[in-house]
């Protein structure tokens, strides 16, 4: 037995190590950041979700978004994305304070969404680009969300948040595309994403 | 911050020490002498070394048996 | 009743493994299949959008509007169950845990009957562990196609799955410290080494990543590297040691002739352990993290250079002068494509955790290259090998057609070779198109990277037909249909024991 005690002891050292500096360590570093309150405007950075965009963000997460557009903004010695002008600063830990689960990414067949809410903040272009997205961005490979919405009658008059939808996608006579309480959901959560605020770690002129 | 170091640095130690005494269980448990016996040890009479235990279906074993290095290195060289 | 000869004790311990081991295979292909499936739709659907987006419903709109289901029935509806984001998820964790980890236990659990001299012991606890872990992988799919998925790369399934499956996997680690207690074996032979820890290693690094990340989550960036560290890990501390550890097993034993140098093998194991382990932070550079995090990971990931060429040179030694063997033998051909990928898939590894090549390689196609030249060109090749050597063992029959085996490499090795260079090259050319700003991103870096994607779901193709033909010998073999005639291999004690 005294030797399968050693091979253990040494499986737990080996494992424990990584364990203690990739988790543990960051946990205590900087797991317990709080908001930034910029007295300036006495405003609370990174400022919370409202209720519709954090449940948006359940739909963010549900459909996949992150395995083809990241949430991240590298420094501009590790790569182009400032260049891009996905982001004014560097994202540091405190943007993502709020982020359950976290929404980094890995891959960008798509763009960056760190601040798409500042890039494109029409509520309607979200609408029309998340149920056909070549309409609004010619070449997209996006894959059409047009379950997120819904064919319905028109009754009396037409709704006031109807996609004005044109072409092969177009309803039949009489009927209209409306989202669903998700899609609302998740243009809001789209809507929301803008950090171009400056962090007293991360300011803007970086 | 200076907690992280610190949990850093004790498990360094830490780590470092429980490198050492495996190091030295392992050179006083014998583990660094006889790695012939150890690297045969999943050879016996029935599968021997010097013979190979895997061919295609079909294959002749007379292809392999008796003769592995023929079979392994061709034909032989005159 | 001591079996009497050690051809027919390894043939009892070999029986001994049938009902569980074969239950592993048989839903480890039940699962690629269905993974591979998801795959080929997911590949079609990212250079054309319209694939597979809807599925005849009755039009709920007209039938509301006052039409009877008589005169409309049924029409094509838009679905979210097919959408890219849940099929991408679910082809992952098909592969990854139904796939990959199933084939990884049922080597794993033969291995360790094998080297540790002694009769499956708790065969139903093994067999139940895998009636659980099919149905946390079958309901943890169903979550996500219902729109239930938690977003965490690797960490897909929602908890209730996540439970289902942590508690199957328990049930395997208490088997195997039981059955490594109980060994016979005076040596510790290697490969047990590697077997044993990654079964140890696997349940915590699960556990620790779901409580972290969804039972009780920690903060944003905290969650990434929680997140990465157990992604990376997958690979390095189960994966790779079950496959390495399957390697040093079979070639070996295969070609007849023990291991070049067995110290080298310990450095290896050891090595791999501390450096791997350290590597998930490599997956977050330039992330919102300290710098320390990441240069620990990269500085790792470096390291991993060590364990990586010490396993090649002793994998090359051993096999020097019986390369010829590889015309003979399916198992080590399969084998010893997947120790070769594994070093070449591991120096690519450490090469893209250098800072100057992940600013172009990161976020782009070229790291699903690196992903699939790691699954599937290492680990699932040494898998395929490794079936190939056991079931004739378990079923007490011959493989039926050494013509549907050649099929099924040549298609796994060209299919994968073509899957990794269009997406290494198509990556690059993305990487270096989004480094120049002036390049427009949808007008111009998404239709460079299109042919590529074509040439993989292609490449897709070619493994696929792979799959079907390995799943369909494999039924073969579990329905008693594999060649009775005298074979190569010893699994009849009675002729190995009239052998001279």
């Amino acid at each position: 037995m005294n030797r399968m005690r050693n091979l253990f002891i040494g499986f737990f050292a080996t494992f424990i190590c990584s364990w203690l500096g990739l988790v543990l360590a960051p946990h205590i570093q900087f797991g317990g950041l709080k908001e930034y309150l910029n007295e300036d405007d006495n405003q609370y950075l990174p400022p919370a979700r409202t209720g519709l965009a954090e449940r948006g963000s359940q739909v963010y997460a549900a459909n996949g978004c992150i395995y083809c557009h990241t949430q991240q903004v590298r420094p501009a010695h590790q790569g182009y994305d400032l260049a891009r002008g996905w982001g004014a600063r560097r994202t540091v830990a405190r943007d993502y304070i709020h982020d359950r689960p976290h929404f980094l990414g890995t891959m960008r067949t798509g763009p960056d969404l760190t601040n798409i809410g500042h890039r494109q903040n029409s509520v309607a272009w979200h609408h029309k680009h998340l149920f056909a997205p070549a309409t609004v961005s010619k070449g997209s490979i996006m894959p059409p969300f047009r379950y997120l919405y819904r064919k319905q009658r028109i009754v009396g008059a037409p709704s006031p948040d109807a996609l004005q939808i044109e072409g092969p996608d177009a309803p039949e006579p009489g009927f209209e595309i409306v989202p669903t309480e998700d899609a609302k959901a998740l243009v809001a959560y789209l809507v929301s994403l803008n950090r171009m605020y400056p962090l007293p770690e991360a300011p803007v002129d970086q | 911050m200076t907690t992280a170091y610190l949990i850093l640095g004790f498990s360094l130690v830490a780590f470092g020490a429980m490198a050492v005494t495996a190091l030295v269980w392992a050179a006083r448990a014998g583990q660094f002498e006889n790695f012939k016996a150890g690297s045969e040890s999943i050879f016996d009479s029935g599968e021997p070394i010097g013979e190979p235990t895997d061919v295609f279906p079909g294959m002749k074993r007379s292809l392999l048996a008796g003769s592995p290095t023929r079979a392994m290195k061709g034909p032989p060289r005159p | 009743m001591p079996p009497p000869t050690d051809a027919a004790e390894r043939a009892y311990i070999d029986r001994s493994c049938r009902a569980p081991v074969l239950f592993f295979f048989g839903s480890a292909l039940f699962w690629l299949l269905v993974g591979t499936f998801f795959a080929l739709v997911t590949s079609i659907k990212l250079h054309d959008p319209e694939f597979m987006t809807r599925a005849p419903l009755p039009d709920v709109a007209k039938f509301q509007a006052g039409g009877s289901l008589n005169a409309n029935p049924i029409s094509m509806q838009d679905v979210g169950f097919l959408t890219f984001g849940r099929f991408r998820a679910s082809h992952l964790n098909a592969v990854a845990y139904g796939w990959a980890s199933s084939a990884a236990i049922g080597v794993g659990v033969w291995l360790m009957a094998r080297l540790c001299r002694v009769p499956l012991r708790r065969p139903a606890l093994v067999t139940t562990a895998g009636v659980l872990w099919n149905i946390g992988i079958a309901v943890g799919i169903a979550g996500i196609l219902a729109g239930q998925s938690t977003s965490v790369e690797w960490l897909e399934f929602p908890p209730y799955a996540a439970l289902i499956i942590g508690i199957a996997y328990a049930m395997i680690a208490v088997w195997a410290v039981d059955m490594f207690a109980s060994r016979q074996c005076d040596h510790v032979y290697v490969t047990l080494w590697y077997v044993l820890a990654a079964f140890f290693w696997f349940p915590w690094l699960y556990a620790t990543a779901n409580i972290l990340i969804l039972l009780k989550p920690v903060q944003g960036s905290v969650q990434a590297i929680v997140n990465w560290w157990f992604g990376h890990n997958v690979l390095g501390l189960w994966f790779t040691p079950i496959g390495i550890g399957a390697a040093y097993y079979m070639i070996p034993k295969v070609i007849g002739r023990p291991i070049h140098s067995y110290y080298l093998s310990a450095i290896g194991f050891w090595s791999l352990a501390l450096f791997y382990s350290w590597n998930g932070g490599h997956h977050l550079i330039g992330g919102p993290l300290p710098a320390w995090v990441i240069t620990a990971s990269i500085v790792a990931s470096v390291m991993m250079v060590i364990p990586v060429v010490v396993t090649a040179v002793n994998h090359h030694m051993t096999m020097r002068g019986h390369f010829g063997m590889l015309r003979y033998s399916p198992t080590l051909r399969f084998i010893v494509f997947g120790a070769m990928s594994y070093t070449l898939v591991s120096l690519q590894g450490s090469s893209m955790a250098i800072r100057s090549l992940n600013k172009i390689s990161h976020f782009t196609h070229y790291t699903i290259g690196h992903a699939h030249f790691g699954l599937y060109a290492f680990f699932t090749m040494v898998m395929f090998g490794c079936m190939y050597y056991i079931v004739p063992r378990l079923c007490g029959c011959e493989w039926r057609s050494a013509y549907l085996i050649r099929l099924h490499f040549w298609a796994a090795a060209y299919g994968i070779f073509f899957m990794i260079i269009a997406l290494t090259v198509g990556g690059l050319v993305q990487g270096l198109m989004l480094a120049d700003p002036a390049k427009d991103f949808v007008g111009e870096i998404v239709p460079m990277t299109r042919p590529y994607l074509v040439g993989r779901s292609l490449s897709g193709v070619l493994l696929s037909i792979g799959h079907v033909v390995f799943a369909y010998h494999f039924i073969l073999m579990v329905l008693q249909l594999g060649r009775r005639e005298g074979g190569p291999v010893y699994f009849n004690p009675v002729e190995a024991e009239v052998r001279p």
